[in-house]
């Protein structure tokens, strides 16, 4: 998986630093401020038009105190509890749970369009239902939220809640929390069927035919008990697929890694037969810990990685037999990371610049180099090996290792104690073939601490999608406080797609993205004109449209900034579908991203409902 | 507002729907056992466009097709986008999901199926190091196409990429040896291949009783000539190229098995297969830009049909045309005489190219000849001589698609190939060349001394093989041959070695670089008509 977008550390990322930017709180106190302020000056011009500029700004004054000293102190948890208990009943009566029929109507014909050869169909059935869930549940919450309380205005049922002492923020904050209620309960649903699914489809077995040649094979290796022998063979072809596998003279082996997954293979004495256990490494939450990339140029001074042309830049290359290395500073390392040896997962890329020998990889050598200025063993002896592209190749340094001294004397230490530097640590990496290139980027070498379970990671996802619905709902209920149905549905949908397309904005600010803004782009389909081609218009025509896209896709860049980046919710499900952990760190940070976004949406609802006149 | 005229209004309109009803049902009405159908069902089998025409029905792609409203463009737009996506950012899983999706959404776009066939595999294969996961995404490029071909039974070009994909992308890569040695051994895929094609036939086999890539390319090329046979549309494909793909698989696969070791009566047999299907290709109506039909056997028919005319024309007035050259070349210059003069090997850059437009500047053309004829026999003449310009076109015509896809070439290797010399010679070759590999020179030079034999017999009785490409292969194991004489001590070829002649030509050409070079097809001399007066070649035996 690509580390395009780094997580930052908790408090890097809450509070202001140099390198970083202004920080998460300040982002959202400054929002906040410029929101009140923009709300506080159109309804003073509002209310001078209509009661002249003295009586106007009393008006404000006096609401904005009512709220301030009247309605969020006096705001009751069991008005609100009783409105949201309304909301759900109200949901049920509206059918919600087809929703949750069509989910499992879906995911009954899954089977049908997906991969089911893919390599990877692990990757293919979570992308598929965290994808469907994520969906549904958007839709649902947009619905519901948008369309309730216009409904009860049109209606006139809202009189019998505005008549009790109920206040407005208890409206807003009891629906938000109703709506929010039902639709966890059928994510709750939605989640449990989607982990059935995706478990039982990817669960399989393989079966071992013992032919005449395999039995005697088998007989002898028993008979002969040699440590060092081992026998190759073939399961049967299950799912689309059959492996290799390969038993060593105590009867216990492994298959070679197919579709993204290998079995454990035991040899049974007493029925004299191969049994094959269930599939491993399809689902899982691996744990990295990555360090921070720098490069080696061909002389060897710090310098950059080589472009080698591709359209994507996210990957660096180093070219081979040259000085030219690919440096992973570490920090925080523990000796419980060290445990079992180092576990490091690699992913390079190999470019050739000639063909070479072909049944041949691209060699590498990879060294552990001790950061410490004046370290007894400065180095580690070089390890090759052989680089595999787009499979996760899994690299283990043993714990003892040969490592050089500074008078160039070889001798075994401990990779813990000797090479590392208060838990700090590097790893660089040289190709061997000369004319040949590897190619990589900070995520494509980390250290494996570890494995969690895929199921807590799989319910991360979901929280994930919870999240979202929660600022959808709330969303939702905003616009539907002050908009018809209609059109709070499409004012909600405008901002989950700027949620969710605010990168595109800016990249086409930046000239990342080309094809231009939205009058360019009506132009460019009427004219039939690709993305790259000039404009064929007169150039005071040209730069006023540029001009005036630049104008709509600022404003619309500012406004996504106040818009959670719902992308990003959607790379947590990546990180489920590609076998990472979500961490703590990550699932915080879109939890407060997520009760910040919640809380601005719920006051600037209630100011919005308090001020509407319902009765006229 | 009254509401009596709401309620008409209602009325109204719900009566105008009602009439609409009628016409809509006319046009759109489905077909069933029992009827025709409406309007636009009726066109749909007229021009074979209704879905069980096409292809299979799959039930997925229909339920797609509906619930996405007449919005299928836009979703297979936005599909495009995200896998072009995902390819850039080189995550071919989701690639291929994404591409299943695009054909869920339009199984019947045949483009599709080709662009994204040929980005599997050979864009996306080739990002692979390995040649193992190379062959793993040409495989999945392949069975997409296969894949399309079930939606589009009767699309004859789906099928016809198949074929070429089968034979070319495993057995003409960089990696060739390896990928067919991959196919070979590829059970897995060969049972999945059982459902489509007769992969277990004898047709489809290779020496080693496994199937080979360019004999299970020929079925799928069968396969899609049956198409078009049954009245399918090549869709814009020259009938030409079309129909030599399956005979070019026969010959390729009879190489390959040479170039693998296989020397003796598989490889006859291999090159006799190719003849017989490059005789049946050759005897096949072919469709000109002219207008006419041609085929490509009947060069020699043609050939023989005008000499006969000029015959009669030359008959008319013996000894005139021979007359007529005399003046013409008495009437060269001093410095084209002396080109013609000089030895071909030993012309200067100039004299090459005056000798080159000497045979032009000497015919005797037919209208020199006509023009000179008594008064009383020219309209018997000019008869004779529109008849021979006639036949002469449809000669060209004929060349000129033969020289497109080397037919006289093609024809001649396939029947070299099959003799005894050809075999023997490239087995002492081979074993030759296993010598050398094994450093045992003195055989090595026995082996190479045997094969240069066999070869004078082949060049004796095929002379024309020494210019093309098998005189190349040649003259790189002469080569090697040279080398090992001198690891023995020896200085240069032999005074009696037997391929001088190759050796002269090859050498000629180094010094003047490639025939290519200047424009012209290495075999392009091959495919020449011969002039008038010129003995006529005779054509190759018909198995």
């Amino acid at each position: 998986m690509a580390l395009e977008n780094e997580i930052l550390p908790f408090l890097q990322w809450l509070l202001p630093t140099l390198n970083v930017g202004m920080g998460a709180l300040l982002k959202f106190f400054a929002v906040s401020a410029i929101l009140a302020a923009v709300g506080f000056f159109i309804s003073y011009l509002y209310c001078a038009a209509r009661y002249g500029p003295a009586e106007g700004f009393y008006i404000v004054a006096r609401v904005a105190a009512g709220i301030l000293g009247d309605d969020l102190p006096s705001f009751s948890l069991r008005r609100t509890y009783a409105v949201a208990r309304l909301a759900i009943q109200e949901s049920i009566r509206r059918k919600v749970l087809v929703a949750f029929a069509v989910f499992v109507v879906v995911l009954l014909f899954a089977g049908l369009f997906l991969d089911q050869q893919s390599d990877n169909p692990a990757r293919i059935y979570l992308d598929f239902v965290f994808g469907t869930a994520n969906s549904m549940i958007f839709v649902l919450a947009i619905f519901l939220s948008t369309f309730s309380l216009p409904s009860d205005i049109k209606n006139r049922t809202i009189y019998t809640v505005v008549t009790k002492p109920v206040r407005a923020i208890e409206i807003v904050a009891g629906r938000i929390v109703g709506f929010t209620a039902i639709s966890t309960g059928l994510l709750v649903v939605m989640g449990l069927t989607s982990w059935l699914f995706v478990v039982r489809n990817l669960s399989h077995e393989h079966s071992v035919e013992i032919s005449e040649e395999l039995k005697a094979q088998l007989e002898q290796l028993q008979a002969s008990g040699k440590s060092s022998s081992t026998i190759v063979g073939v399961t049967s072809r299950d799912s689309h697929h059959r492996h290799e596998f390969t038993l060593g003279s105590n009867g216990l082996g492994n298959t070679d890694i197919k579709m993204g997954h290998w079995h454990s293979v035991r040899y049974d004495k007493d029925s004299k037969t191969v049994k094959v256990g269930p599939h491993q490494g399809m689902l899982l939450a691996r744990v990295p810990k990555y360090g921070q990339l720098t490069f080696f140029d061909r002389q060897g001074h710090p310098g950059q990685g080589i472009s080698v042309g591709k359209e994507w830049t996210y990957r660096s290359y180093i070219e081979g037999q040259t000085q030219a290395r690919a440096i992973w500073r570490f920090e925080d390392l523990e000796r419980a990371d060290f445990q079992n040896g180092l576990t490091l997962e690699l992913n390079l890329r190999i470019f050739r610049t000639h063909k070479g020998d072909i049944k041949q990889g691209v060699q590498g050598e990879i060294e552990i180099f001790n950061p410490k200025s004046n370290a007894v063993y400065v180095r580690s002896v070089p390890r090759t090996f052989t680089a595999i592209e787009f499979i996760s190749q899994e690299l283990t340094l043993e714990r003892k290792i040969k490592a050089i001294d500074r008078n160039n004397s070889v001798k075994e230490v401990d990779l813990f104690d000797d090479l590392t530097d208060n838990g700090k640590l590097e790893i660089r990496i040289r190709c061997a073939h000369p004319g040949q290139y590897f190619g990589m980027a900070k995520g494509d070498l980390f250290l494996r601490s570890g494995d969690r379970p895929f199921t807590p990671n799989f319910i991360k996802g979901f929280v994930g999608i919870w999240l979202q619905l929660l600022m959808v709902t709330s969303f939702g209920v905003m616009f539907s406080t002050v908009l018809t149905a209609p059109v709070a549905l499409l004012a909600t949908m405008s901002n989950v797609v700027l949620g969710f397309f605010a990168k595109s904005v800016s990249d086409i600010l930046t000239g990342e993205s080309q094809g231009g803004g939205p009058i360019e782009a009506t132009i460019r389909m009427f004219q039939q004109l690709n993305l790259t081609a000039e404009l064929e218009l007169p150039a005071l025509a040209e730069s006023t449209i540029k001009r005036v896209d630049n104008t709509l896709l600022g404003s619309m860049q500012l406004l996504s900034e106040a818009i959670p980046n719902f992308r990003s919710y959607l790379e947590s499900a990546n990180y489920v579908a590609y076998g990472y952990d979500i961490t703590g760190n990550m699932l915080l940070q879109q939890t407060l991203i997520a009760v910040a976004c919640v809380f601005v949406v719920s006051l600037v609802g209630f100011v919005l409902l308090k001020t509407r006149e319902i009765g006229a | 507002m009254n509401r009596n005229v709401v309620f008409n209004r209602k009325v109204t309109y719900v009566g105008i729907i009602a009439l609409l009803l009628f016409p809509l049902f006319r046009l759109g009405q489905p077909a069933t056992r029992g009827t025709g159908g409406g309007w636009l069902a009726g066109l749909r089998k007229d021009f074979g466009l209704a879905q069980a025409q096409l292809g299979e029905i799959d039930s997925t792609s229909e339920t797609m097709k509906l619930v996405t409203l007449g919005m299928r463009g836009v979703a297979a737009n936005v599909l495009w986008f995200r896998q072009a996506e995902y390819q850039k950012k080189e995550d071919w899983d989701n690639v291929r999901a994404t591409l299943n999706q695009i054909t869920t959404l339009q199984p019947n776009f045949i483009n599709v199926w080709e662009y994204q066939a040929h980005n599997l595999s050979y864009n996306i294969s080739v990002e692979f190091d390995d040649y193992r996961y190379r062959y793993h995404w040409v495989k999945k490029g392949i069975d997409f196409l296969i894949d399309g071909t079930h939606f589009n039974a009767s699309d004859p070009t789906l099928l016809r990429w198949t074929g070429w994909y089968t034979s070319h992308k495993i057995g003409k890569s960089d990696e060739k040896l390896e990928f067919r040695e991959l196919f070979r051994g590829d059970r897995d895929w060969h049972s999945d291949l059982l459902e489509d094609i007769p992969i277990e036939s004898r047709d489809a086999l290779g020496p080693d009783g496994r199937p080979d890539c360019w004999q299970v390319g020929r079925i799928w090329h069968g396969i899609s000539e049956d198409a078009v046979a049954a009245g399918h549309s090549m869709r814009g494909r020259a009938p030409l190229i079309f129909y030599s793909d399956g005979p070019q698989a026969r010959i390729n696969y009879a190489q390959s098995i040479e170039d693998e070791g296989w020397l003796g009566e598989q490889a006859q047999t291999a090159w006799q297969i190719a003849l017989d299907d490059l005789h049946r290709f050759g005897r096949r109506d072919l469709p000109t830009s002219w207008g006419h039909y041609t085929r490509l056997d009947s060069f020699y028919e043609l050939l023989k049909e005008r000499d006969a005319y000029r015959s009669q024309l030359d008959a008319l007035a013996p000894g005139l045309r021979d007359e007529i050259r005399q003046q013409k070349e008495e009437a060269l210059d001093h410095d084209e005489r002396v080109a013609m003069q000089t030895d071909m090997l030993s012309r200067t850059e100039r004299q090459m190219m005056l000798a080159a437009m000497i045979p032009e500047k000497l015919e005797a053309r037919d209208s020199d000849f006509v023009d000179r004829l008594p008064t009383e026999l020219k309209p018997r003449g000019v008869s004779l001589m529109a008849k021979v310009a006639e036949v002469q076109a449809f000669l060209e015509h004929c060349d000129r698609y033969r020289n497109i896809v080397n037919y006289g070439y093609w024809e001649m290797r396939c029947e070299a190939e099959q003799t005894a010399d050809a075999v023997n010679a490239r087995k002492h070759v081979y074993q030759a060349l296993d010598r050398l590999k094994k450093t045992d020179l003195v055989n090595a030079k026995q082996e190479f001394e045997l094969a240069w034999d066999y070869w004078a017999n082949v060049f004796r009785d095929f002379p024309a093989l020494m210019d093309d490409v098998t005189g190349d292969d040649l003259n790189e194991s002469i080569n090697k041959y040279e080398h090992v004489l001198q690891q023995m001590g020896l200085t240069g070829l032999p005074p009696d070695f037997k391929l001088k002649e190759l050796r002269s030509k090859r050498k000629a050409v180094e010094r003047r670089g490639p025939p290519s070079a200047a424009g012209q097809p290495p075999t392009a001399h091959l495919q020449e008509i011969p002039p008038p007066g010129a003995p006529i070649p005779v054509a190759p035996p018909r198995k």
